[in-house]
């Protein structure tokens, strides 16, 4: 199927929308900072990503220190993480939204009406649920094919 | 875009394709996970997908044979791992999870595929409503102390 939007993509930098700064969201917004993307981590808790920031730059350190990373390389990731406690605004510009939260499917099925509100009509969402249906998320949301 | 634990260590990334899913969408999914240096595999929606489908049940045996007194905690983790060649036993696979993760993964594939087969162990049921989650509380089948790497089998199971 051609989706003249996503041609138009570039995925060596996207705008990603990480929601939810616990040890799955901060690996995330890790991975893909790492590799050159705008990441914004978003959570309700101001502290949640004031410790994710932290924990980033220390398993960032342990790169560096094995000389996997470098200190530039390192810098320049950390500086491409924005943080927000805005759900509607930290995902209004994002290119695809991956969702971390706790693993509850009531708390998912809110936040993706949350997502589907505020996030562009062209972005894609995803979810780092490791068990619970993604037909079942994508039912809630009037995008369902993305 | 199922990550795995610890994400900047873990390889893969299980994609998985929903009912609706274009093949547009699962494409860009898979192409942006390979260039951030991950293997994707695709696979499609039913409850567990693939990597849980198979982990939760073999973790869900181990506490299983642990309840039915076939074996004791360090017995059936080391069968597993040398036998195997498992880097982890299963249990204390199941304490680094989340005991609670690991009943709430089983309710979502008993409810989700119906076979009575994936329901929970009553043993770890019964030591998730007691607090004990694993690595996280500091207690699950391995009893976790600050600042120790040594793997020591919890009070309640010990020899």
């Amino acid at each position: 199927m051609i989706d003249a939007y996503l041609a138009t993509l570039t995925i060596d930098s996207m705008k990603i929308s990480v929601i939810g700064a616990g040890q799955m969201g901060n690996g995330i917004a890790h991975v893909f900072a790492q590799s050159g993307h705008a990441v914004t981590l978003i959570d309700i808790a101001q502290a949640s990503l004031d410790k994710a920031l932290a924990t980033i730059g220390k398993n960032m350190d342990r790169q560096v220190a094995k000389g996997s990373l470098t200190e530039e390389q390192k810098k320049a990731a950390l500086a491409s993480i924005a943080t927000s406690t805005d759900l509607a605004a930290g995902v209004k510009e994002a290119e695809l939204v991956i969702e971390a939260a706790t693993e509850n499917i009531d708390l998912k099925l809110r936040i993706f009406k949350d997502i589907d509100a505020s996030a562009p009509a062209s972005a894609i969402l995803a979810t780092n649920t490791s068990s619970i249906s993604i037909t079942r998320i994508a039912a809630v949301t009037k995008r369902p094919g993305r | 875009m199922h990550f795995m634990n610890p994400v900047p260590v873990m390889k893969l990334v299980e994609v998985i394709r929903g009912y609706d899913t274009t093949d547009a969408v699962t494409k860009t999914v898979v192409d942006l996970s390979a260039a951030i240096g991950k293997v994707p595999v695709t696979v499609n929606d039913y409850a567990g997908f693939v990597a849980n489908r198979i982990l939760m049940p073999m973790i869900n045996e181990a506490v299983l044979t642990l309840w039915q007194g076939v074996g004791g905690v360090q017995e059936i983790d080391t069968i597993m791992k040398l036998g195997m060649a498992h880097p982890m036993g299963p249990l204390q696979l199941a304490d680094f999870i989340g005991l609670d993760t690991c009943v709430a993964i089983l309710r979502v594939l008993h409810e989700g595929l119906g076979d009575p087969k994936y329901a929970p162990c009553p043993l770890l049921v019964q030591m998730v409503t007691a607090g004990k989650l694993g690595v996280k509380s500091g207690e699950g089948f391995y009893q976790y102390t600050a600042g120790s790497k040594d793997l020591v089998v919890a009070a309640a199971f010990a020899q």
